[in-house]
């Protein structure tokens, strides 16, 4: 258990909206291994970035959300620090690599400064050793000519090419757990494969844990050790990258497996898609959440909903079918 | 960068060309003869012609325009019918008294509305927002000249503190005695500047709480008030300068009221006297140096862009 840098038990993360208070994420459970790439994956709406930034409660609590269960940093419950001790962790301890790489830099600063600023303040270095440092992990993250970059505004970089001062930025401080939000979902393929192998290697070498969030299955299957598929605020299946591939238990996540498009067979058939869009947060279904859009449905899903089950040794499903179902695919 | 200011300033030429042609037309449109209003209510009307005459004003339009615009190319504004001097000295001495509450009042306003503007948007919704939000529309919707009485009936009638009224330059009474009288209508026309900025602080510093790049940098770490005042304001910096800009464009004309009421002899005075006595050649030269100083705060204003966003390239 010493290896278990996060755990996250009963999150919710409750918005204060026009419409009334909305569960984006609801009683959501899961742990980071050292040096271990989860998956978090499900399609959008489904609470998969909220859950990974009230990990770091980004939102403001003040007036926008409501915190409750715990996360626990190393056996450290977060939600319980006051707002100024987050602050040592945030960026820390946990990082984070968002999607959009332009908006989430301030365009009017250096690359270099922006990379800077964590050094300088969790740290302590000065200016210059930060500069040092900066301009290493520049070079670190695969950034050709470190030093010109380093002045650079970020609108004066390619979109690769800043999702790499993202990761240096994250990294910087060498956190316990990276949090790669969709870090590839704006890159072209081949840029993608690039960062995708820089997070990988990177974990590899300063064996930090890593969330990532993504929608892309292909990319869970290449990186991940284990995976969390999430489904309206709720993670309704949870297994190791080998077992959700071969024998997804869940109708979810069967769905989602069966919507990749494949090379080899008939050309013929048509792509699988799962029936319906993701409900909005205020129409949340009763029983269990999957039930309208589930090719299993039956009464019981209607009326009750179903617990997360430990099927097998690193199996869990949210499912009242899962005897039944078998490798849908 | 110099190519670009150049290129800025030769755009001057067209602008004043159509801006001088407005004016003359509107002016020479307007009913009133100024020969008549220079000689009073007595005079008869053939003295009136023969003003008119010696004065050019019976030629066509055309002619009197060209006239006029031949001797502002050899540097000659004209000269007032009224007013002693030459038009740049009048205007000079004009100016003078409204670049100075200009820019008191721009100062007072600045202090005032940016701090406010930037606690109404890191309150939002509470207390201190609302308050600062019922007061900002408050002055938004109070004319001046009501915010310039009540000062004068409070602070000079009842308490005494503050001259009523008047101007005293700073090489005549030194800058305490100048201030005095420059303190009442500074704070009456800043107030009123800064019941808009506040809010255009406010909503840009929203704009950019709610950005990507301030939940990036609270993810980094960064502590609350840095992020207030490092990432957050130097982003709304390029909103605040540009109605900081726009008080100073609408101020430089002249705050006729508020100089009226202070009796200041500003800009805005001389254009009020110089209409109401038709002294067409005055009110020609007031709005020919509006129009260029408009022309040449846009361009400041633009170059100070360039400075706050690196995004912003002049010249490309």
């Amino acid at each position: 258990m010493s290896t278990r840098i996060l755990e996250v038990r009963n999150l919710v993360t409750s918005f204060k909206t026009d419409r009334g208070i909305m569960k984006a994420v609801d009683g959501v459970s899961f742990h980071v291994e050292k040096g271990e790439i989860l998956g978090l994956v499900g399609e959008s709406g489904c609470g998969k970035s909220v859950t990974s930034q009230s990990i770091m409660r980004l939102y403001d609590e003040k007036n926008l959300v409501r915190y409750e269960g715990e996360v626990l940093l190393e056996g450290r419950n977060l939600m319980k620090l006051p707002e100024h001790e987050m602050q040592h962790i945030c960026g820390k301890e946990i990082a984070i690599v968002f999607q959009d790489s332009l908006s989430s830099l301030n365009p009017v600063f250096t690359c270099g400064d922006q990379i800077m600023e964590a050094l300088i303040i969790h740290q302590g270095m000065s200016k210059k050793e930060a500069k040092e440092r900066a301009i290493e992990m520049l070079r670190l993250v695969g950034i050709p000519s470190p030093e010109k970059r380093f002045n650079q505004y970020p609108h004066e970089l390619s979109g690769g090419m800043r999702q790499r001062v993202m990761i240096a930025c994250a990294l910087s401080c060498q956190p316990k757990l990276l949090i790669a939000d969709e870090p590839t979902t704006a890159l072209d393929v081949t840029i993608q494969a690039q960062i995708m192998e820089l997070i990988v290697e990177l974990n590899r070498k300063l064996q930090m844990g890593v969330i990532l969030i993504t929608h892309d299955l292909a990319v869970v299957a290449e990186t991940c050790n284990r995976v969390a598929v999430m489904y309206l605020g709720q993670i309704v299946e949870e297994a190791d990258v080998n077992t959700i591939f071969d024998n997804p238990r869940h109708p979810y996540t069967m769905g989602l497996l069966q919507s990749i498009p494949r090379l080899e067979g008939e050309r013929a058939r048509r792509l699988h898609v799962i029936q319906g869009t993701v409900p909005l947060l205020n129409q949340i279904p009763k029983g269990c959440r999957f039930r309208p859009r589930c090719p299993y449905a039956a009464d019981i899903c209607q009326s009750e909903m179903p617990e997360l089950r430990q099927i097998s040794d690193t199996q869990f499903v949210r499912c009242w079918h899962v005897e039944h179902i078998h490798n849908g695919r | 960068m110099r190519k670009y200011i150049i290129k800025r300033l030769l755009t001057l030429i067209p602008v004043l060309f159509v801006v001088s042609i407005a004016i003359f037309l509107l002016i020479h449109l307007t009913p009133g003869n100024p020969a008549a209003a220079m000689l009073g209510d007595l005079a008869t009307p053939e003295a009136i012609a023969r003003l008119s005459e010696s004065l050019g004003f019976n030629d066509p339009l055309p002619v009197q325009y060209f006239r006029w615009l031949s001797g502002v190319f050899r540097g000659n504004l004209g000269t007032s019918l009224f007013i002693k001097g030459s038009m740049i000295q009048i205007l000079r001495n004009h100016l003078v008294p409204t670049l100075q509450l200009t820019s008191y009042s721009i100062l007072i306003a600045t202090l005032i509305a940016v701090p406010l503007g930037i606690l109404a948007a890191v309150k939002r919704g509470r207390m201190p927002d609302q308050v600062i939000s019922m007061f900002s529309i408050v002055g938004i919707s109070l004319p001046s000249f009501l915010l310039g009485l009540g000062l004068i009936l409070l602070l000079s009638v009842k308490l005494g503190l503050l001259p009523s009224s008047g101007y005293h330059p700073i090489s005549e009474v030194g800058w305490a005695t100048h201030l005095r009288y420059m303190a009442m209508p500074s704070i009456a026309l800043g107030s009123i500047e800064a019941a808009l900025m506040i809010r255009m602080t406010r909503s840009s510093m929203l704009e950019i709480l709610g950005s990507d790049y301030i939940r990036m940098a609270k993810a980094k770490g960064v502590p609350r008030f840095k992020i207030f005042m490092k990432h957050a304001l130097r982003n709304a910096l390029i909103g605040i300068v540009t109605v900081v800009g726009l008080a100073f464009m609408s101020l430089l004309a002249g705050a006729t009221v508020t100089e009226s009421i202070f009796n200041i002899p500003g800009i805005g005075k001389l254009t009020l006297n110089s209409v109401m006595r038709r002294d067409y050649q005055v009110i020609q030269a007031v709005v020919l140096m509006v129009s260029l100083t408009n022309v040449l705060i846009t361009l400041i204003i633009d170059l100070i862009y360039g400075l706050i966003d690196p995004r912003v390239r002049l010249g490309q």
